[in-house]
Parts: C-alpha cells; sequence; structure tokens
C-alpha cells in the first residue's frame, strides 16, 4: 500500500529529496553533539579524548541552588508572555476585524508591526530610557504632581516580569495577530449576514462567531509555544538586567551564556540544553492531549 | 525532473567549500604579498588590544616593522564583545591564527589546551635580541612548568616614574570644586599630599553635599569601587587572592570586605551617590560628568576618561585629578589598583603556525634597541624628530597620548603597538625611554605630573603570568567554586550596598556568604593559599612580600 503511494507519487519524492537531506544535516546530525553533555569536553580534546562523566553535569544543574530560582523565573516570563501575548493578539485582532475603513485598518496595521522589525537591543534602550528614574515616565508624573520622587521601576525585583512581558507584548502583538486575522478572514460571511437578521449586536457577533471560528489556530499556537516554556528568554532578560533585579531576572539561557561560554563549560551548557529540549518535547505531548480532550483539537 | 536537477545543484553548489568567501585568516591560509614580503596572521583575542589599534596594518609604524623585517601582518581584531566566544570558535575550527595576543582566562585556556608552542626553543634558535634585550623579565612570564608560552609587552628595565603615567583605579576629585572649597593640600607641595583618608574624603563629600545641592557628590560602579576600598588598606592582592595575617583569602571574603562593604552602603544611605546608580550604563555616567554635575568618582566609573576633555572645555582646572584613598594615615604604600609595571605575557605562536621563523624574526627585532624604538616612538621624521640629540614626539601624538585619544593612537601607532608587541619601554644608559610619550608626558604634562606626585610610594605587581592562577587541573573542586560564585558575587554585592540601611546590608551581604560556602568556599580558600604560599616559594620570596615591588626613589 505504502509503495504503491510512493510509486504513485515518485516525482513529489524526488523533490523532496534534497530538502529532506539538509533538514537532516541541518537539524538532525547536530543532535548528536549533545554527546558532550556525558562527557568533560574541552575543544582540545575533542569528541574521542574527553572523558566520559555519565550524568555529573545534569547532577551539578540539579544540585545547583540557583536552578529552582532561574526554573520559577524561565516558567513565570514565558507563561506570563504565553498568556498575556496571545490575549492581546487575539483581542487586537478582534477589534481590528471590527474597523470598516479599510485604509485605516491597514495604517492601524502596519504601524502596529512596526515594534516587530525593531532590534531588542533598541527596545531594551527605549524602555530603559522611559522607566528609569529620571525617564519620560517618571517625568510625567513628577510633573502632574502624581508623586514626589522618580519611582524605581528597573530596580524594583516585584516589577520585572511586569516589565519583561509588556515589551515583549509591546514588541510582537501586531505580527503575532496577522495569523489570527488570516483565521477571521476565513470566516463565511453568511454567518455574519445571518447573524445580522437574528439582531446579533458587534459585541455578540465577536463573541458568538469570530471567537469560536478562532479558537483551533488558538489551540494549535498554544501547543506550539507551549513548546518554548522552558526556552523562552535570553536577549530580553540580558539586556534589562540589572544586579538588584538578578533573583528575578535570571533566566536557564542567560545562566547557561555566563556559565557556559564566558567560562567555556560546554558541557555544562550542553546538559543543561538537553535538560530543557527533553521538558519542553514531554510538555508539546501533554498540552496536546489536554487540548484535544478539553477542545478537541490538537497537533496531532 | 528538471527541478529535482536544479535543486540539486543548488544544494550541492551550496555545501561546497567557497574559499574566496572565507575573511577568516587562519594559519593555513598561505597568502603572500609582494616582492619578498611574507605575511603571518594575527588575532587581537581581547577587547583592549583590538580597541588601540588600526588593523589595516597602514599606519608608520606597521610600515616600517614591514619594511625593517620583510614580515606583514594581517590584523584579526574582535568583531563583537564576547571574547571567549570568538577565540573558542577559532580554537574549535581549528582556525587559530600564526600570533593569538590573549589576556587571563583565555591565555591559560590556550596554554592547558595546547594551541600555542612554548618560546624557549625558539628564542634559543631564532630570538638572541629577545634573550638578551628581555631575558630579565623571562622569570615572570614563566607557567608552572617552568616554560614560556607568552612574551609580555611594555617592558621597562626598571621600575620607573615614566611607567606611571596611567590613569589606575583610584579616586578621582573635581579640582575646581577642591579649590572654591580651600582644600589645603590641592598644590601638593608635601610628599603625601596625593594620599587622603576616608575619613577626610567624607568630609569633603559634606562640604559637597552642603555647598552645592545639585551636585551629586560620588558616582561609582558596585565592583571597581570595592576594589577601591580594599586597596585602600594597603592590603597585597592578586587575582582572585588577598593575603593578610599569612594567610590567602578569596577576594571577595576576607578580612576587609565586610567593612569595604558598610562604607559603600554608608555611601548609598547617606544619599552621597545616587540612587539609581546600579542601573547606570557608560553613557549616563558620560552625561553626568562631562557637564559638570559629578564631584568625585570613587574608582575609574566608565564612562570617566571619555568626558574628561569634554569637561575641562573651556577651564583647564575643570577636570577630575587623581588622588589616591587610604583607610587611615598609617597605610603609607598603597597599591596601584590592577595595574602592572610591565605588560603580562598576551602575545603567542599557534601550534599549527607555518610561518614561525617568520614570526620569530618579527619579534626579534622589535625586541633590539632600534625595534623598540620604533614600536615605542615611532618614525623619525613622522611621528618624532631629533631635537639636540633627544627624541620628541610631534605635537599631534604628544597631546594625542597625554589625552589618550584613540583617533590619534590609531592613525600613526603610537600608544597602539607597545601594547602588544614585545619591545624594551625604556630607559637607555642615558635615561631616556624608549616610549618617548610616556616620558614627555611624565616630564611635561601639568596634570599627569600632578596625578603622579607621590609615584614613589606605589607598590605594584610585577608576577603577572598565571602561575599560582587557580587551575581546574589542579583544584578541580576549588575551580568549580570560583566559577560559581563568579556567577553571582560581584551582583550580590551590589544588592548588599543598595540596601536601605546597615542592618539590611549586613543580613545581605551574610546571605551571599552563606551562598558562597555552600558553593564551595572553603575549598576554594584553602586552594588559594595555597597557591599564593606556592608561588612565594618557588619565587624565593615571603609570602607577605609575594607581590611588592617598590618603585624607584
Amino acid at each position: 500500500m505504502i509503495w504503491k503511494r510512493l510509486k504513485r507519487q515518485k516525482q513529489l519524492q524526488l523533490i523532496m529529496i534534497p530538502m529532506a537531506i539538509w533538514a537532516i544535516v541541518i537539524y538532525y546530525v547536530p543532535i548528536l553533539g549533545n554527546i558532550i553533555a556525558f562527557q568533560d569536553y574541552t575543544i582540545s580534546k575533542g569528541f574521542f579524548d574527553s572523558p566520559w562523566v555519565g550524568f555529573k553535569h545534569f547532577e551539578n544543574f540539579f544540585n545547583n541552588q540557583f536552578t529552582l530560582m532561574i526554573l520559577r523565573n524561565t516558567i513565570a516570563m514565558s507563561v506570563m508572555g504565553l498568556v498575556v501575548g496571545t490575549v492581546a493578539a487575539v483581542v487586537f485582532a478582534l477589534l481590528l476585524n471590527e474597523i470598516y475603513n479599510k485604509y485605516f485598518k491597514s495604517v492601524i496595521q502596519s504601524i502596529s508591526y512596526l515594534p516587530y522589525f525593531i532590534s531588542m537591543a533598541v527596545a531594551a534602550t527605549i524602555f530603559t530610557q522611559l522607566l528609569s528614574r529620571t525617564g519620560a515616565i517618571n517625568e510625567w508624573l513628577l510633573s502632574l504632581n502624581v508623586i514626589q520622587e522618580g519611582i524605581p521601576f528597573l530596580e524594583q525585583e516585584n516589577l520585572f516580569w511586569i516589565i519583561i512581558t509588556i515589551q515583549g507584548v509591546w514588541k510582537s502583538v501586531g505580527w503575532s495577530s496577522i495569523i489570527y486575522l488570516a483565521a477571521i478572514a476565513g470566516i463565511p460571511d453568511e454567518i455574519y449576514e445571518a447573524s445580522y437578521v437574528d439582531g446579533a449586536d458587534r459585541f455578540r457577533r465577536m463573541w458568538h462567531i469570530t471567537l469560536p471560528a478562532i479558537t483551533p489556530t488558538i489551540a494549535i499556537l498554544l501547543i506550539l509555544n507551549s513548546g518554548y516554556l522552558l526556552q523562552g528568554g535570553f536577549e530580553q532578560q540580558l539586556l534589562m538586567y540589572n544586579p538588584l533585579v538578578m533573583d528575578y531576572a535570571e533566566v536557564i539561557n542567560t545562566y547557561v551564556y555566563k556559565r557556559g561560554l564566558h567560562a567555556a563549560e560546554y558541557s555544562y551548557a550542553t546538559a543543561v540544553g538537553v535538560f530543557q529540549s527533553v521538558v519542553s518535547i514531554m510538555l508539546i505531548v501533554l498540552v496536546n492531549r489536554i487540548s484535544k480532550k478539553i477542545a478537541g483539537q490538537g497537533l496531532w | 525532473m528538471i527541478a529535482f536537477m536544479m535543486l540539486t545543484v543548488i544544494v550541492l553548489s551550496g555545501c561546497s567549500e567557497n574559499s574566496n568567501t572565507n575573511t577568516n585568516p587562519s594559519a593555513n591560509n598561505d597568502k603572500e604579498t609582494s616582492g619578498e614580503e611574507e605575511t603571518v596572521t594575527m588575532f587581537l583575542a581581547d577587547s583592549w588590544p583590538s580597541s588601540i589599534v588600526d588593523p589595516s596594518w597602514t599606519d608608520p609604524i606597521a610600515q616600517e616593522l614591514t619594511k625593517k623585517t620583510g614580515v606583514r601582518v594581517e590584523v584579526t581584531t574582535l568583531k563583537s564583545d564576547n571574547a571567549d566566544s570568538e577565540l573558542n570558535l577559532m580554537m574549535a575550527a581549528d582556525e587559530l591564527t600564526d600570533i593569538v595576543v590573549a589576556y587571563d582566562d583565555r591565555r591559560t585556556r590556550l596554554i592547558s589546551g595546547g594551541y600555542v608552542q612554548p618560546m624557549d626553543e625558539l628564542i634559543e634558535q631564532y630570538g638572541p635580541n629577545i634573550k638578551k634585550n628581555l631575558g630579565p623579565f623571562f622569570d615572570n612570564w614563566r607557567e608552572e612548568d617552568g616554560k614560556m608560552y607568552a612574551l609580555g609587552n611594555w617592558n621597562w628595565n626598571a621600575p620607573s616614574k615614566y611607567a606611571l603615567n596611567l590613569q589606575i583605579n583610584t579616586l578621582y576629585m573635581r579640582y575646581d570644586i577642591l579649590k572654591e572649597l580651600g582644600y589645603g593640600k590641592l598644590d601638593r607641595n608635601n610628599e603625601g599630599d596625593s594620599f587622603i583618608t576616608v575619613d577626610e574624603y567624607m568630609g569633603l563629600l559634606d562640604q559637597v553635599k552642603n555647598k552645592y545641592p545639585d551636585m551629586v557628590p560620588a558616582l561609582m560602579e558596585g565592583e571597581d569601587a570595592y576594589k577601591t576600598m580594599l586597596m585602600s588598606t594597603g592590603v597585597q592582592s592578586r587575582q582572585n587572592t588577598v593575603f593578610e595575617d599569612g594567610k590567602g583569602y578569596f577576594l571577595y571574603d576576607n578580612p576587609y570586605t565586610s567593612k569595604a562593604i558598610s562604607f559603600l552602603n554608608k555611601l548609598y544611605t547617606g544619599d552621597y551617590v545616587p540612587k539609581g546608580f546600579a542601573t547606570f550604563k557608560q553613557e549616563e555616567n558620560e552625561a553626568l560628568i562631562s557637564n559638570g554635575n559629578v564631584f568625585s568618582s570613587l574608582g575609574n566609573v566608565s564612562g570617566l576618561s571619555n568626558s574628561q576633555a569634554a569637561l575641562s572645555e573651556g577651564n583647564d582646572e575643570k577636570r577630575m585629578v587623581m588622588f589616591y584613598l587610604i583607610d587611615n594615615p598609617d597605610v603609607k604604600s598603597i597599591f596601584a589598583n590592577g595595574y602592572w609595571g610591565i605588560g603580562g605575557p598576551s602575545i603567542m605562536i599557534s601550534k599549527k603556525s607555518k610561518k614561525v621563523e617568520a614570526v620569530m624574526k618579527l619579534f626579534d627585532y622589535m625586541a633590539t634597541e632600534e625595534g623598540s624604538l620604533l614600536v615605542n616612538a615611532g618614525v623619525e621624521g613622522v611621528t618624532y624628530n631629533k631635537v639636540d640629540g633627544k627624541n620628541v614626539p610631534i605635537d599631534e601624538i604628544a597631546k594625542g597620548y597625554a589625552a589618550w585619544d584613540m583617533n590619534v593612537i590609531k592613525k600613526y601607532g603610537v600608544g597602539g603597538w607597545f601594547n602588544i608587541f614585545p619591545s624594551l619601554a625604556g630607559v637607555d644608559k642615558d635615561g631616556n625611554a624608549n616610549d618617548i610619550n610616556a616620558q614627555k608626558v611624565f616630564e611635561d604634562d601639568k596634570w599627569v605630573v600632578y596625578n603622579n606626585k607621590d609615584w614613589q610610594q606605589f607598590s605594584y605587581t610585577q608576577i603577572v603570568s598565571s602561575a599560582g592562577d587557580l587551575k581546574k587541573e589542579n583544584h578541580p573542586e576549588a575551580f568549580e567554586a570560583l566559577l560559581k560564585i563568579n556567577g553571582y558575587i560581584t551582583d550580590r554585592m551590589v544588592k548588599a550596598i543598595v540596601a536601605p540601611n546597615e542592618e539590611a546590608s549586613k543580613k545581605e551581604w551574610d546571605d551571599a556568604v552563606k551562598q558562597m560556602e555552600a558553593d564551595g568556599l572553603n575549598e576554594m580558600n584553602k586552594a588559594l593559599d595555597e597557591n599564593w604560599k606556592k608561588l612565594a616559594a618557588a619565587l624565593g620570596k615571603e609570602p607577605d612580600q609575594l607581590n611588592v615591588v617598590e618603585a624607584d626613589k
């Protein structure tokens, strides 16, 4: 049966082969490099002469007193970013959909994409300037006599996650809404017409037609993004970091960057990376199952 | 079918080696330039050397070196501020250049990984002038196995005052403000007038707070300020070790640590430093200093040197001048913080280089009297002139060197190459330095003379190799502890400094110490103590005299 199908599709298979080879070489062959997570790898000794140490680096990571804190920070910022980011993108798409003036809609959409193309370094500088003790926000609040002296937004540990979330959402909401707008565009007009006839107002149409129609899209994207819960965060945290928020800013990737690259501890960094990947796969499988059970939607 | 063939061609062409796009010169790249010139490659694996030279090899010193030796150098500087990444990538790809310049643990990694070759035999074979003129420094450059893997730069054959015209981490205060306050020791008429006790400094800060309420009394950066406070006690230190009362301690856990942090916290809670200083970047420091809004800097905050020119525009006395903080009047000699009397051994030849002879020819020439003068002073008639038998730098270079103007330094190579290549900076039998700019600046520049008035009371380390440093092979647990602790300790210290009161600061630091202990602080202290004493024994010195060299009197 399979052979028959392969024979029928032989031309398509031939076209696919080069890209399959490319994908294997780029994505799968490097996985073999994870072997150094089980060695005390040094560049000079290479794969074959570096001594085997088993799970030593994994043990080091789990026994490290910072590990729980780092995991907490990573998961918290990822979850906040995912939830708020998804809600913001969906709401933005819904609101954008309600704009009748096509020209105005295009302008708003284009403006909303712009932050996505700004580099994180620039975004970090913008936020640092805005939120510093003498920044624009404090200047404005002082001019309104709301406060007597500048609020140290960047120095407060309990505000760091919120700042990172707002920054992330500001940067990506426009871009993320594209896929939801595309899903909304696929809703047949007849359904809306029928709702007009039934006397549904704008909000009811949004709630009963638009939102349910894009629920599968939301579910798929949530499942896909859940795999990144432990991968999330590096550039943002590195650029917005200062010593006063260290207990809330350090994430897995920044910690690995400091230990792995600066100190050339490749094996340790790889072990943490392997841990991240394994947990990410488990998360995707779990969330897919939950989504299928609850919403009837899944990746597979 | 056609589509498949096109795709295959595209993939295969993408996979093929493309030597035309390889912009990374490697030791295996056999590029020859015109005539009899030989080209060697060099990688500057640190931000400092990468920032002080023009890599195009077109400045007068570079051109003259090629003329004299027939060797041209293809220089690669850092492309980012992540030297570790770039060097590690080169090592992993086996693409190290013929010459590598690296410091500290990067140098250690190259040596212990077997990427660079020992120099002793090469010097015997190809470096008679290196042996003759730089031989006195060899012991300072040897590693623990007794071999020399790198040569040092900026070598002074006597502890000389001309070597001291650098900014060193210390206390900077505004000259014009001190004059307005009527500071008694401003003219530095007596020996020791450039030293100031902590109590005196606090008194000045109080005066500034009262008289200039809009001025920032002090700027600081956590780690730098801490080290300045540590140095003010006159304690011996080297790398991660502080040696006191016959014992070696970790830099961040020694008998003086608590007092230093407590003082810095007092500066913070007493509103002597801006509340947001922990989040300041270089740009903010520069803006504050160059606008004249800062009275003092505890340590060399980032942006300070860049701001001096703007600050003193229009008024020469409106500038930051150097003072040397001492804990109490009994401290008679302090360590120039992080300062070396000679350049650390940093220039190495990669093991796989095929141009060893050419490299040694270059190095050997630079170690001659003629070559040393070239590397340090430049080319006669271009960068200096002979006046009454003495070498005098041209005005542009003299001023640029004194102000450390990077444009001038890169344009002429003077001030740049001597910080990289091995040469003798000075002095000859007549007391003249090859680094004529250092000599001129020290003798003629009003502010350099002012800043170094008490140079005879400085001590500075001469041990610049990595011998005695904590190494993974010798103390794996202690090394592991150092890696873990270095990842957070300076941030923890800043948190302790910005605590709202003394009690909170003490608690914060006590928690940090507990963390360090959990990460192996005790093993590390033992290893640091052992290394210090072993090194002292190897050099035939007493442990409490290991790191002391008195300046010439």
